[in-house]
């Protein structure tokens, strides 16, 4: 790693911490600590308001939205780069070693405090509280019968998603960068709605049998195929390998796409 | 050893802005680069810094490439008009971030300066006037450990005070640690004597590219009565006239012809920077509107 | 120190004439420090190359001096120089001129001689 690169990775690895610091500040406050205030003020506070509030924090989600929107400020970023002297190259791979080492911190934080807080107040065991999560209810007896195996599992696969995630944003807010504003602005409100209606598009292709009811679809299939649908095994034990091969192809198209528009970058007057 | 720029074209909307652009900036100089509004100064310097890429031509430094190379872009500084510092931090956070990205930043001089100067290094950088960004860019621009520094517009909302105290600082600087400036504006007057080499950039194309004293050496006024004056300028390159009453002055850029007489009734002087950039970037405009 | 300078002579020259001048008024005895290329640069926006250009030709004329890591000295007996080579000069700068002016203007030898008498006693 050149000295650049390193500077700019500890650079922003530091500065994205301290706003993830404050998002969670945040998260406390308006859903913890706020409601509690309202429980105190309309009278119905007891002494598990707030533990109860508090272990129902969207730890992980939170993040996903974070890592999704600090990724994109794709030209903000740019622009203090380019003053200060760093090249696109360097800027793009400070980006994906910070996003890299970020995402890891960030699941590791919200699987501390979900196995941790939230489990312990639901009264779960920590498997009962991997197979109730969408991964384990899927995939979580997938490394046999250790629990903490099939948690490190759990890990893996949130972060392979969380830095797909990040990508796209990279992907997204550079492409949308170098956009004039009016086309930005087009782009913006246009793609969701084209987005809608070709999911109403799909589901009404899926649903529109041709086929007997014992027979799935293509669409089916296919589906069935990317999540590793196992018809014989009982819940959680779906087989992981195909969606993680699946994630990282997205997160290699991702990055291709983000590097490229990333390469265009231009200091707009 | 000096930073080259070969055949730059640069084209916005298939409206031309640079047109075959070559120049060379020498180390430990300081250049003047002058031009009209629209001349496509901003566009070159940009294109200098590797901001944004020239549709056609290269700029090395020291004959490597300055395209999207972290060696080179370390060695130089630009200070634009557009602001490229995020709004809501601090100015002190600023310089530890520039310190962290250029390795290295003369810290007390730049604290020193912001004393000088009046500025609060605990402001947000988009809380500041024109004047105070102008400022704070400058400041960088004078503590960064680049070689070459470019100077977009530098006094943009700076008062005679501190348009005083930057010319002082920048000699000051410069006397202590040569390096190359080049200063882009409109006030010639000011910089006039301070700058070595010029350039004049008009109508998308480097017009005039020389040492100030060369140049200053083959710009002449010719004033008399006007048939004496326009006799005597007769296929010479004429670059402007002034009439006032019956006195006639020619502008002249070029040399003049040794074996034709001087009558005693025209005076012939040299002119100074802003007179003779004022004539040759407005000529063509006449031309063009004509 | 005053200068004033003038846009049509070259400026390194004219930082040369206005130290001479200086020496020459006693503004800067001999063997006084004057003023270095960064305060004059400084001072008068002027590129310190062009101020060192202008003081280099009075050090090759013998009138100032650079003391390493010190700075620029009036040379002993410099005045003097200047006085001896503006008296030279006289002749061409005046003399010359004042006499054609005179033949022009029809006046004779003794009569310029005694306009000089006049001269010399309104002071």
């Amino acid at each position: 790693m050149s000295t650049k690169v390193r500077a700019l990775t500890r650079y922003y690895l530091l500065d994205q911490l301290k706003y993830l610091g404050w998002v969670y500040a945040l998260l406390i406050a308006t859903f913890a600590l706020l409601p509690a205030l309202f429980a105190l003020i309309s009278g119905s506070f007891t002494a598990a308001t707030l533990p109860n509030n508090l272990s129902d924090l969207g730890v992980g989600v939170i993040f996903w939205f974070f890592i999704f929107i600090t990724m994109s400020l794709t030209y903000e970023n740019f622009k203090l780069c380019i003053q200060n002297g760093i090249s696109r190259r360097t800027y793009f791979k400070a980006r994906v070693i910070t996003l890299l080492l970020l995402s890891l911190i960030g699941v590791l934080i919200a699987t501390i405090y979900y196995f941790g807080v939230t489990a312990n107040f639901q009264h779960h065991s920590a498997l009962k509280a991997l197979l109730v999560q969408p991964y384990g209810g899927l995939y979580g007896r997938f490394f046999g019968s250790n629990v903490f195996i099939n948690i490190v599992g759990y890990v893996v696969f949130t972060w392979i998603f969380m830095v797909g995630t990040g990508l796209t944003g990279m992907a997204i807010g550079g492409a949308l960068s170098l956009l004039t504003t009016g086309i930005r602005r087009l782009v913006i409100v246009v793609v969701p709605i084209l987005g809608f209606f070709a999911l109403i598009l799909i589901a009404n292709i899926s649903s529109s049998r041709t086929y007997p009811n014992d027979v799935d679809t293509p669409i089916e299939k296919l589906f069935k195929f990317l999540i590793g649908y196992n018809a014989d095994g009982a819940a959680g034990s779906f087989n992981p390998t195909v969606p993680v091969i699946t994630m990282i192809i997205g997160c290699l198209v991702m990055g291709a796409i983000a590097y490229y528009v990333n390469q265009k970058l231009k200091v707009k007057n | 050893m000096s930073i080259q720029v070969k055949a730059v074209s640069q084209a916005f909307h298939h409206q031309t802005i640079l047109d075959n652009v070559s120049l060379t900036i020498e180390p430990e100089k300081i250049y003047g680069l002058l031009g009209r509004n629209g001349a496509g100064k901003s566009t070159l310097l940009n294109i200098i810094s590797n901001r944004i890429f020239a549709d056609h031509g290269t700029v090395t430094l020291d004959e490597q490439s300055m395209r999207d190379n972290d060696q080179t872009l370390g060695r130089i500084y630009l200070m634009s008009e557009v602001n490229l510092y995020p709004d809501r931090t601090k100015l002190n956070k600023l310089l530890d971030t520039t310190t962290q990205l250029y390795g290295d930043f003369d810290r007390p001089y730049a604290e020193r300066l912001a004393k000088e100067f009046g500025l609060d290094l605990n402001a947000r950088f988009g809380k500041l006037s024109t004047g105070y960004r102008t400022i704070f860019k400058l400041i960088v621009a004078f503590c960064v450990p680049a070689d070459y520094i470019f100077l977009d517009e530098p006094v943009l909302g700076l008062d005679a005070n501190h348009r005083e105290l930057f010319y002082n600082e920048l000699i000051e600087t410069y006397s202590e640690k040569p390096r190359t400036f080049v200063i882009s504006t409109h006030l010639i007057e000011e910089i006039a004597n301070l700058i070595e080499h010029v350039f004049v950039l008009d109508h998308h194309q480097i017009t005039v590219n020389g040492s100030v004293p060369d140049i200053l050496e083959r710009a002449y006024t010719i004033s008399g009565s006007d048939h004496d004056v326009t006799t005597y300028t007769q296929g010479l390159n004429v670059i402007g006239a002034d009439h006032l009453g019956g006195i006639t002055a020619h502008y002249v850029y070029g040399p003049l012809q040794d074996d034709r007489p001087i009558p005693d009734t025209v005076k012939i002087e040299h002119l100074d920077l802003q007179k003779l950039f004022i004539n040759l970037t407005n000529t063509k405009e006449e031309a063009h509107v004509n | 120190m005053q200068f004033n300078f003038n846009s049509t002579e070259p400026i390194y020259l004219q930082v040369a004439e206005q130290i001479e001048e200086a020496i020459f008024a006693r503004t800067f005895s001999e063997g006084e420090q004057v003023p270095s290329t960064t305060e004059i640069s400084k001072e008068f926006h002027i590129n310190p190359a062009t101020v060192l250009k202008g003081m280099n030709i009075l050090v090759d004329a013998n009138l100032i001096e650079k003391r390493r890591g010190v700075g620029m000295f009036v040379v002993p007996g410099a005045q003097g120089r200047i006085v001896e080579k503006r008296r030279n000069q006289f002749y061409d700068d005046y003399v010359k001129n004042l006499v054609s002016e005179a033949r022009k203007l029809h006046i004779t030898k003794p009569e310029l001689a005694q306009l000089i008498e006049r001269g010399f006693q309104a002071k």
